[in-house]
């Protein structure tokens, strides 16, 4: 028994390794649910397959369900790695309050077996949760920490994140020098590390920091950088970020006639993408697209689609920052 | 090269699971008969005893692995009476699975002890590509000032446990010069960590560098390490640090007095071994004289000071820097313009407010706007600061300040020749030694 359950577990893993998140969901799914729970390694592995495919609310039933098994096994290892499973899955489901629970409970088991690539994953999903409620320096705090954590285990793709993920949140704040500064070491390290996508973000990100900074033409040529780079990629959820920043741009530059297309084709490739994050992003500039064209009726269905995606997701702060911005586009 | 795990076979049982086990771990496994031969192996990532049904004689195994000096071993068995697995605990094991109950646990130990030996290279490849990307080449430039900081940075690397002050405006390049020292350093090895002080109010601050025990605030459930801990045998880079509020900056005292941190609700000190650099854009001595930072820190953090200089102060080192960004972001946005006398020109009278940070931007945003060629007017954006007449010389100023600073400018460009500075400024070598001392006294 044993040895048949390694041989299908080691033929998982390899999948798993591989990226192949769809092939070992199919074939986990075909998998009877009792024999699925009774090894954890095999509910592992599906709930990150399934996270990667953005799937977060069966992965967390998934997880769920196994959080007994798990919990009694007194495997820690297991526990910790389903306890990040289950934080990320519940950030996307926008379920904070528990999701900061369970990844603070795994960010002290790790920090009390010292297993360091544990304490950055945790680190970085605490920064995500303190970023999307506005606490910027908790945010800020905990990326710093995982930055010293992905540089000691030589993992540069992890410091590339964090430096991302320090650019969003130092924009929020406001401090735009910090977050270009941010940005053009998240770009220089997944230049090295990364996949050609990961550079994409950064340099969009970029782009909207210029237009902030009121440096406009550089902030096109820069979103049209990023864009071009994005058309040569599989990735929905890249193309979709692209296009939604050099749309966001013109709009504001040039007006809604030159902004539509590029906002459309955000739109069809966040569906696509079926990230709840980024297609709160588009729905919310094309309601400001369409205040701007005079068509309040359209505008307020994105609004509400809007307000619902980052309500799902519970990016409160966002909806209220929206929102500010909306009412401010309708008076004007 | 593969992780390699070593087993010593005292028994049979379950030995088609070792492979199976070490391949779902991306673990090389190697049979032995012996502790020598298992030695020979030289296992990366642990041993472990396979002794179903034989687990009373694993003690002498054991104690030959430990003798020695063999990593931990672990035992693998199926007797589950705990007086002998407590023998065997005792005897110097790691810890012990009874299969097939302890299956999971023992595939979850094959998995953690790979990931710390890959974690361990990747570590060392990255601290070798680290010191390459953060290579002194990294600070480009010729002028004299900027010689001077680096050859004193030089002589400060061999000195792993100096404290280094880097002062310098905003945009200098304070903490590539710190990534520069930790990775060229003795303690390259070792972790660097950065904490900007001014991102984090006092109270977190302070228990984000100290540490803290559990229960030493509301929030503080299980003890955690504090920033001074996690740099220990590396280098912790302060930026910022005139910002840093007095409270603290006594207690950062204590810290470079004594080389020991408390955490935050403990009774007990913790020794630490690390390089501290710090940097500021603040003026030091002054904020000393106005009674914002503590003269006894400054002092303790003055051991080694190095002042990066302005960009506006390093003559052609302008020309230098903007070819090297040229060159980067021509292949980046896969054009080749070249730089023109007049863009040259255009670099030389601006006077770079935001420094290198700021020419990065300039040569960018030229490379995106431009149509294969760089344009002047694409340099900045249309109100950027920095234009003639808004640098460091204040606009209007009296004659003799511009003609002093134009003084001081030429001759970083013609890299100290006097002679040469002279002529280029059409005024006799006298006067222009009149120019530079009038500076030096007004700069001291």
């Amino acid at each position: 028994m044993i040895e048949g359950l390694t041989s299908t577990v080691a033929a998982l893993q390899t999948l798993f390794r591989a990226r192949e998140y769809q092939e070992v969901v199919d074939r986990l799914r075909e998998v009877d649910p009792s024999i699925l729970m009774a090894d954890p390694e095999l509910v592992l592995i599906l709930a990150a397959s399934l996270q990667y495919l953005f799937l977060p609310v069966e992965a967390a039933e998934i997880l769920r369900r196994a959080e007994i098994p798990i919990r009694v096994s007194n495997n820690r290892s297991h526990l910790r790695r389903w306890q990040n499973l289950m934080g990320n899955a519940l950030i996307e489901q926008g379920r904070l309050d528990e999701a900061r629970e369970v990844l603070s409970e795994c960010l002290a088991s790790a920090e009390e077996a010292n297993r360091m690539r544990v304490i950055g994953y945790a680190s970085n999903g605490l920064g995500v949760v303190a970023s999307l409620r506005g606490e910027v320096e908790e945010a800020v705090r905990l990326y710093t920490r995982a930055i010293a954590v992905w540089q000691q285990l030589g993992d540069g793709w992890g410091v590339g994140s964090a430096h991302y993920n320090l650019g969003l949140t130092f924009r929020e704040w406001g401090r735009l020098n910090d977050a270009v500064a941010h940005f053009a070491l998240a770009e220089e390290y997944y230049s090295t590390n990364g996949t050609p996508a990961e550079r994409v973000y950064p340099t969009a990100e970029r782009a909207m920091l210029y237009m902030d900074l009121g440096d406009e033409e550089m902030a096109e040529r820069l979103a049209m950088a990023a864009v071009e780079r994005s058309e040569e990629l599989p990735n929905p959820l890249i193309r979709a970020a692209a296009a939604k920043v050099l749309g966001a741009i013109r709009l504001r530059r040039r007006g809604p006639a030159a902004a539509r297309q590029w906002l459309e084709a955000a739109a069809v490739a966040a569906e696509h993408s079926a990230n709840p994050l980024i297609k709160a992003e588009v729905e919310e500039e094309l309601a400001i697209l369409e205040l701007h064209s005079g068509r309040r009726q359209r505008a307020e269905v994105h609004r509400a689609r809007s307000c619902e995606l980052y309500g799902s997701i519970g990016a409160n702060r966002h909806v209220q920052r929206f929102e500010e911005r909306y009412a401010s586009v309708s008076i004007s | 090269m593969s992780a390699r795990i070593a087993i010593i076979r005292a028994s049979d049982s379950f030995s088609d699971v070792w492979p199976q086990l070490a391949s779902f771990a991306g673990a090389k496994l190697e049979v032995a008969a012996t502790v020598g031969e298992a030695r020979s192996l030289q296992a990366t990532c642990g041993v472990l005893i396979a002794a179903g049904g034989v687990e009373d004689t694993v003690h002498e195994v054991l104690r030959e692995l430990r003798s020695a000096r063999a990593p931990e071993a672990v035992v693998v068995g199926a007797d589950t009476n705990y007086r002998l697995v407590a023998a065997i605990l005792q005897a110097g094991a790691g810890d012990y699975f009874a299969m097939p109950a302890d299956y999971g646990l023992c595939r979850s130990w094959f998995v953690e002890r790979v990931e710390r030996v890959t974690d361990r290279r990747k570590a060392e490849r990255f601290a070798a590509d680290e010191r390459q990307r953060f290579d002194f080449s990294r600070l480009i430039g010729n002028s004299t000032r900027l010689q001077t900081a680096l050859r004193r940075t030089a002589r400060v690397i061999p000195k792993g446990n100096a404290t280094v002050l880097i002062t310098g405006e905003t945009g200098t390049g304070k903490e590539l010069l710190a990534r520069a020292i930790h990775y060229n350093g003795v303690r390259s090895s070792g972790p660097f960590v950065e904490i900007n002080c001014t991102t984090l109010p006092e109270n977190l601050l302070e228990a984000e560098l100290f540490g803290y025990e559990a229960g030493a605030f509301t929030d503080a459930r299980s003890p955690k390490p504090g920033l001074f801990e996690v740099a220990n045998g590396g280098t912790l880079f302060l930026d910022e640090i005139g910002e840093l509020s007095t409270s603290l900056q006594a207690k950062l005292l204590r810290v470079l007095e004594e080389r020991r941190v408390r955490r935050l609700g403990s009774i007990r000190d913790t020794e630490i071994d690390l390089r501290i650099v710090a940097a500021t854009h603040v003026n030091l001595p002054e904020a000393v004289r106005q009674g914002s930072f503590r003269q006894d820190l400054y002092y303790r953090l003055n051991t080694v000071p190095i002042h990066l200089p302005a960009l506006r102060e390093r003559g052609d080192d302008v020309i230098v820097i903007a070819q090297h960004f040229l060159k980067r972001f021509s292949e980046e946005y896969e054009v080749s313009p070249p730089l023109t006398p007049e863009i040259r020109r255009a670099l030389l009278a601006h006077t770079w407010p935001g420094n290198v940070r700021e020419l990065r931007n300039a040569i960018e945003r030229a490379v995106l706007l431009g149509d294969g060629r760089l344009y002047v007017e694409d340099l900045f954006p249309e109100d950027a600061p920095g234009g003639v007449g808004s640098g460091p010389i204040p606009f209007p100023a009296r004659m003799e300040v511009i003609q002093q600073a134009a003084a001081s400018a030429m001759l970083e460009r013609c890299r100290g020749n006097k002679s040469e500075a002279a002529k280029m400024l059409g005024i006799s070598r006298k006067h222009l030694y009149t120019l530079l001392a009038a500076q030096e006294v007004k700069r001291d």
